[in-house]
């Protein structure tokens, strides 16, 4: 399915007016009942991308299990290293001749893989074209800017531009898209995020919506309309009726006042599809990605009564900065986040509808395979290249995608201190995405301004 | 001249006198001012140890006692000088004289016997004498474990330079602005209260010549001697002060209101045009002599206070200067945490994090010293530590204590500032610099170029080169040039090498031992690295250094980079006036932050002054530049200005919000990462990012926080005295609104109150007509407080409130 057909650069730039600011403050019968149509007769996707804040080790996520690669690994990690008859074994289908392992903190992950519901991409980071270590050194190559930053570089990962100056997300940007071809509803964003503002998400004139853990919190005065006869909801409404008229055109005012009327519009809106869905039984671990991931499930099981579809979640795991105390922090978050991300692949099966839904990791950055101290204080920096979990029904599980770099320092793959360079860029992980979401070929050089620079646009692994 | 000069000396300093000839024969030191200190590090040590001492006006020829023992000074340079001291020295006050007067040290620094003294004593107090006294007096405090104390507060103030006379007897002075109280000594790690309290007396002769001018009337009148301030300055003074605090409503609110505020508020402040921008600009810009006008005052007041207090806007409306204003702010004793959790626990409260907040709201809502504590926080946003952080979690009183450097130094010297916040043991373990070692290449251990990087990219120079003005130099293709490379950063990584728990010394205490929570942190060479190394711009820092004096290298290199200027003064700017500013506002603050006219470069007072009376914050840009001039309000800020504009208080004078984050984002050293709550270029989708602009605190306001926020205040308003209840229940924050209820009887001035107040003159007519008519439908039989907490509700939630402009 070609979602972006009719887009050409000028609508990139142009569509998109549909957004929900300048919708009716209410749902209207008509707009119900057309979206739900759509549901009908285009089916339903879901992309979820699940940020980890601060850059995974991912070098500790995926680990060579059979010697001589776990020596090797362990050589170069030294205090940083997992035991290696703690890792957890996976059996891909691919095979560079080694075995591997997963993170001993990752059974519902090691799950997912070896039912095949998970893919494995290797190696990936921010790059403007291929780059080799020698290429880097010499800086004879376009390089991303500030590498090593997290800012910048979680900046690119979500928006696949190096450098923009107006940070749009390709998810935001395929957002703006959607709406152009009808797949918008006025009264509620294609994108939500569960975990407040992110790039990712921004298009050109896409907003996205976003619910605390707990969902869309409703005003008091809506809930409780009779209060002072309703006087004081009538007040309130004209307040917001003159701020929405008004001639004053400071620009933070009106920003203001927009997201005003995007939160009265949107609340009661996801509050009653959510109370009309069917309830979930899958049951997630309590924890603030677990919360994240149950509301996002819940979303997906109200996308009838939302009228959406075609969604993109945005949900985000804080704390992966580990310049100390690596071993244990790391753990700890891995231990929040692979029975997370297998309870909501499980709601999705419940829901019967896990081939419609992919999710995705992303991060800043990978990890320095060296260590920075010893004891308590022993952790990792900035790195580079990370390896990436896809997650679904569609994915083409059990696999490792792309090569699982040399580990040694100083060797083949290492940019210095074990920053290992990329060997497959940001853009062919993400426009692999896009293309499953609905993205044709020439789609994705919209999105994805880089991907010409690479030879293998699809990856395959969904 | 040097009659001048003799007579300030004679009377200031008294026993350097003798140096007087020595002084006067140097040109240099007859050029420069009256020396200050603004801090010095360490805090104490055994005889031998080196003192980095932080002020402005040394000089060559300056000198140096501690307590009353002249004591080695080392010039370096007019804002730093090294003190170091040999046997027979007690622990006293640190004074450094030149030619023109002396200045003394806050904080005693204490003498201890050995490099590692454990902990220290305990201070008790068992008398004081006398127990009451004028501001001026000296008292005697009896007790023991005396030796080591650096402070003597009472009540909330500090009183400067106490002598410490023997282990059982500490002298001080009744600071200017005391009121009745108990007197706590505080040494580095404890305090002591005493059990009786001791009373202020008003007048006596020192009060009285001293506070004849109208500023310190003010903070007398406000505290104990309503009636006599309120008597003799009348009209003027009077009003202003008794309107905000004590009698209030009767008289004063009708008076004051009539006089000087309606005059500008309610016809002009309502058609938006005219007044606000047109008051504004005169006000401001063309300074001279007019007053500076209510409308003007709230603004200027919005955007350096947590939150303007009617008393406060009718003092500075009649002035036709900011700066008495601001040196009166300068001046106020600071308003610390640590000391207040110190007396806390004395008195057997809990050292939970709810504390921390407890005084900082109290700071914010009811400290004198405003503009130090928004500044202050202003810092905290980007000199950022959390404890939302293992290590920190339950670290109370250490963040405390790192809070506290940030207000010590939110008028000091930016490289003062660095160096204590790069040595704190919270930024230690934050940014994992404590306990970072040379590397070891044996075992494949690196430098943790955590602080490295972020010392860099977030507190001083930023990513990319910097113009003057804070716009991006670009080179030949047009690209922003970066100010620091990989090998910099690692560079730099291992210069921070070598600093472990404060205090101890050898291996065990660098690896094992918890670091002490309220010392820097120490060198332990052993851990240092001493090879050569490069850092930012290929500077070469030689081999063969101590840890220390190789960090303050390294420190002075960043400080002196010329990205600081711009790059500190453009956030400085985002956090007070706005997000926006013009590059040739930000060229004029960090032209100020390079050089303070005095050739001191690095001075906050300087620069927040030079960003608070710039022509575009006082009117200028919101003439010339309405569509983007201004920010969205901080979260937080919404809260301390409702809180602040109706005395909001507690019982005992507590603040229990433990977790102000929870409805408003923010709270003092909560955020979620060294980025901050947001990021200052951070620009929503649409019109503001495809504009190339910013508003960073759009970061944290999306659907959800808009509702949270909306839904508290739903509360938070409805928790008041009023005639009808003026005792509610004690374990809330609450309003005052008793002093509103005859304003609420007649709904316009009410309204035109509140628009001054909390929008600074600037409400639309429209949203004036229906607060008016909201207000009116509100029947009085229900209590006139009713009203005020209904239509604070509304303006509160209100868009047209949202923005600071």
């Amino acid at each position: 399915m070609n979602i972006l057909k009719k887009a050409t650069r000028r609508d990139v730039l142009r569509l998109g007016v549909q957004t929900a600011a300048s919708s009716s403050m209410l749902a209207t019968l008509g707009t119900y009942q057309r979206a739900m149509a759509a549901v009908d007769t285009r089916g339903y996707k879901a992309l979820v991308c699940v940020f980890l804040y601060g850059g995974n080790d991912g070098f500790n996520l995926v680990v060579p299990r059979s010697s001589p690669a776990y020596n090797t690994y362990a050589a170069s990690r030294r205090n940083l290293a997992l035991a290696q008859n703690s890792l957890l074994a996976i059996n891909p289908l691919t095979s560079d001749g080694n075995q591997y392992g997963l993170h001993p903190n990752c059974a519902g992950l090691q799950n997912l893989f070896e039912s095949s519901r998970m893919a494995i991409v290797a190696n990936t980071g921010t790059l403007i074209q291929p780059t080799t270590p020698a290429q880097f050194r010499a800086a004879n190559v376009p390089l991303p800017p500030n590498l090593f930053s997290h800012a910048d570089q979680s900046q690119q990962w979500q928006t696949s531009i190096p450098n923009s100056i107006q940070p749009q997300g390709w998810g935001g940007r395929i957002a703006d898209l959607l709406n152009a071809q009808g797949y918008g509803n006025p009264n509620l964003a294609t994108n939500i995020s569960l975990n407040g503002s992110n790039i990712w998400q921004g298009g050109n004139n896409t907003i996205f919506y976003t619910l605390g853990e707990n969902g869309a919190p409703v005003l008091y005065d809506y809930q409780y309309p009779g209060y002072r006869s309703g006087t004081r909801r009538a007040s309130f409404d004209r307040l917001l009726q003159q701020a929405t008229a008004s001639t004053d055109g400071n620009l933070h005012f009106r920003e203001y006042t927009r997201s005003v009327n995007r939160t009265i519009a949107s609340s009661q809106y996801v509050n009653n599809a959510l109370n009309a869905a069917p309830a979930l039984t899958t049951v997630f671990p309590s924890s603030g990605i677990g919360n994240q991931l149950r509301l996002a499930a819940r979303m997906i099981s109200a996308r009838s009564q939302l009228g959406l579809s075609r969604q993109l979640f945005f949900v985000g795991l804080n704390g992966f900065d580990q310049h100390d105390n690596h071993l244990s922090a790391h753990g700890g978050l891995l231990s929040q986040l692979s029975p997370a991300l297998k309870a909501f692949y499980d709601a999705t099966v419940e829901m019967g509808i896990q081939n419609s839904v992919t999710a995705f990791t992303a991060s800043d950055f990978g990890r320095t395979l060296s260590s920075n101290g010893t004891g308590s204080v022993a952790g990792s920096d900035h790195g580079w290249g990370n390896h990436h979990l896809v997650i679904g029904g569609a994915v083409q599980g059990r696999r490792i995608y792309g090569s699982m770099p040399d580990l040694s320092l100083n060797g083949p793959n290492d940019a210095g201190s074990g920053r290992i360079v990329p060997t497959i860029s940001t853009d062919q992980y993400s426009a692999t995405l896009a293309r499953w979401f609905g993205a044709d070929d020439s789609d994705l050089d919209l999105l994805f301004p880089n991907l010409r620079n690479f030879s293998t646009r699809n990856l395959a692994f969904v | 001249m040097p009659r001048v000069s003799l007579r300030l000396l004679m009377l200031q300093i008294g026993s350097v006198v003798l140096l007087l000839s020595t002084l006067l024969l140097s040109p240099q030191a007859l050029a420069a001012g009256a020396p200050t200190i603004t801090s010095f590090t360490p805090a104490w040590g055994p005889s031998g140890t080196v003192i980095l001492v932080t002020g402005t006006n040394f000089t060559s020829s300056s000198v140096a006692q501690i307590g009353s023992a002249n004591v080695q000074f080392t010039y370096v340079d007019p804002t730093q000088a090294y003190v170091s001291f040999g046997a027979g020295v007690s622990s006293g006050a640190i004074r450094i004289a030149n030619a023109v007067a002396a200045a003394r040290s806050e904080r005693n620094f204490v003498v201890t016997p050995t490099s590692a003294p454990g902990t220290f004593a305990q201070p008790v107090i068992t008398g004081l004498s006398p127990n009451s006294g004028a501001a001026g007096s000296v008292v005697t405090v009896t007790g023991t474990g005396f030796n080591d104390a650096t402070q003597v507060w009472l009540g909330s103030s500090l009183s400067v330079a106490p002598t410490i006379v023997s282990s059982t007897r500490i002298d001080f002075t009744v600071p200017p602005d005391a009121s009745t109280g108990r007197v706590i000594v505080v040494n580095l790690q404890r305090a002591a209260l005493s059990t009786a309290s001791f009373t202020v007396t008003a007048g006596g002769g020192t009060t009285g010549s001293t506070t004849g001018g109208t500023t310190t009337g003010t903070t007398t009148g406000g505290s104990t001697t309503g009636g006599s301030t309120g008597g003799s300055t009348g009209g003027t003074t009077g009003g202003t002060t008794t309107g905000g605090s004590t009698t209030g409503g009767s008289t004063t609110g009708g008076s004051t209101t009539g006089g000087t505020t309606t005059g500008g508020t309610t016809t002009g402040g309502t058609t938006t045009g005219g007044t606000t921008t047109g008051g504004s600009t005169t006000g401001g810009t063309t300074g001279g002599s007019g007053p500076i006008g209510a409308t003007e005052a709230a603004r200027f007041l919005t955007q350096a206070t947590f939150g303007p207090k009617l008393s406060e806007i009718n003092s500075l409306a009649t002035a036709t200067s900011f700066d008495p204003w601001l040196t009166q702010q300068r001046n106020v004793t600071p308003t610390l945490q640590l000391p207040y959790l110190q007396q806390r626990e004395a008195s057997g409260a809990q050292m939970v994090q709810a504390e921390r907040i407890n005084a900082w709201l109290q700071a914010t809502i009811t400290g004198p010293d405003q503009l130090r504590q928004r500044v202050a926080f202003a810092l905290s946003e980007m000199l950022v530590v959390s404890e939302n952080f293992g290590a920190l979690n339950f670290d109370v009183k250490g963040l405390a204590n790192y809070y506290d450097i940030l207000i010590r130094n939110a008028f000091g010297n930016y490289r003062t500032l660095l160096e204590e916040v790069t040595l704190s043991p919270q930024m230690g373990l934050y940014l994992s610099m404590i306990r970072n070692q040379k590397p070891d290449p044996a075992n494949g251990i690196r430098s943790d170029e955590n602080y490295a990087r972020e010392i860099m990219q977030l507190f001083t120079v930023g990513l990319n080169r910097l113009n003057l003005d804070g716009t991006p130099q670009r080179d030949a293709n047009g690209k922003a040039i970066p100010t620091y490379n990989q090998a910099e950063v690692e560079g730099l990584a291992r210069v921070f090498t070598g600093f472990g728990p404060g205090g101890g010394s050898g291996s065990f205490a660098f690896t094992v031992l918890d670091a002490d929570r309220l010392r820097p942190m120490s060198a332990y060479q052993e851990f240092h690295d001493t090879n050569a190394k490069t850092i930012i711009g290929n500077t070469t820092i030689a081999a063969g250094q101590q840890a220390l004096p190789e960090l303050r290298q390294a420190l002075d290199v960043l400080f002196n980079h010329p990205n600081v200027g711009p790059f500190v003064s453009q956030q400085l700017i985002r956090k007070l006036v706005t997000a926006n500013p013009s590059p040739a506002y930000v060229q004029r603050v960090a032209t100020v932050f390079n050089n303070n006219g005095s050739g001191v470069r690095g001075d906050l007072f300087a620069v927040t002054r030079a960003i608070l009376t710039d022509i575009e914050a006082r009117g200028g840009g919101l003439a010339s530049n309405p569509s983007t001039f201004g920010k969205l309000r901080e979260p937080v800020l919404r809260l301390t200005q409702m809180w602040r504009a109706f005395d909001a208080s507690g019982a005992g004078g507590r603040f229990n919000y433990d977790n102000p984050q929870g409805a408003f984002i923010q709270a003092p050293l909560r955020a979620p990462s060294v980025f901050n709550f947001f990021r200052p270029d951070f620009a929503p989708t649409g019109a503001i990012a495809n504009a190339g602009l910013v508003s960073p605190e759009f970061q944290v306001t999306d659907e959800a926080s808009i509702s949270t926020m909306i839904n508290e205040l739903n509360y938070l308003v409805g928790r008041y005295r009023s005639t009808a209840n003026p005792q509610p229940n004690p374990s809330n924050v609450v309003f005052d609104f008793r002093s509103w209820e005859t304003l609420a009887q007649n709904p316009p001035a009410m309204v035109d109150q509140l628009n001054l107040l909390l929008m600074s003159g600037q409400m639309p007519s429209a949203m004036r007509t229906e607060l008016i008519n909201y207000a009116n439908q509100i029947p009085l039989s229900e209590g006139a407080a009713v009203r005020v907490s209904e239509v604070l509700y509304l303006l509160m939630t209100s868009p047209q409130y949202a923005v600071q402009r």
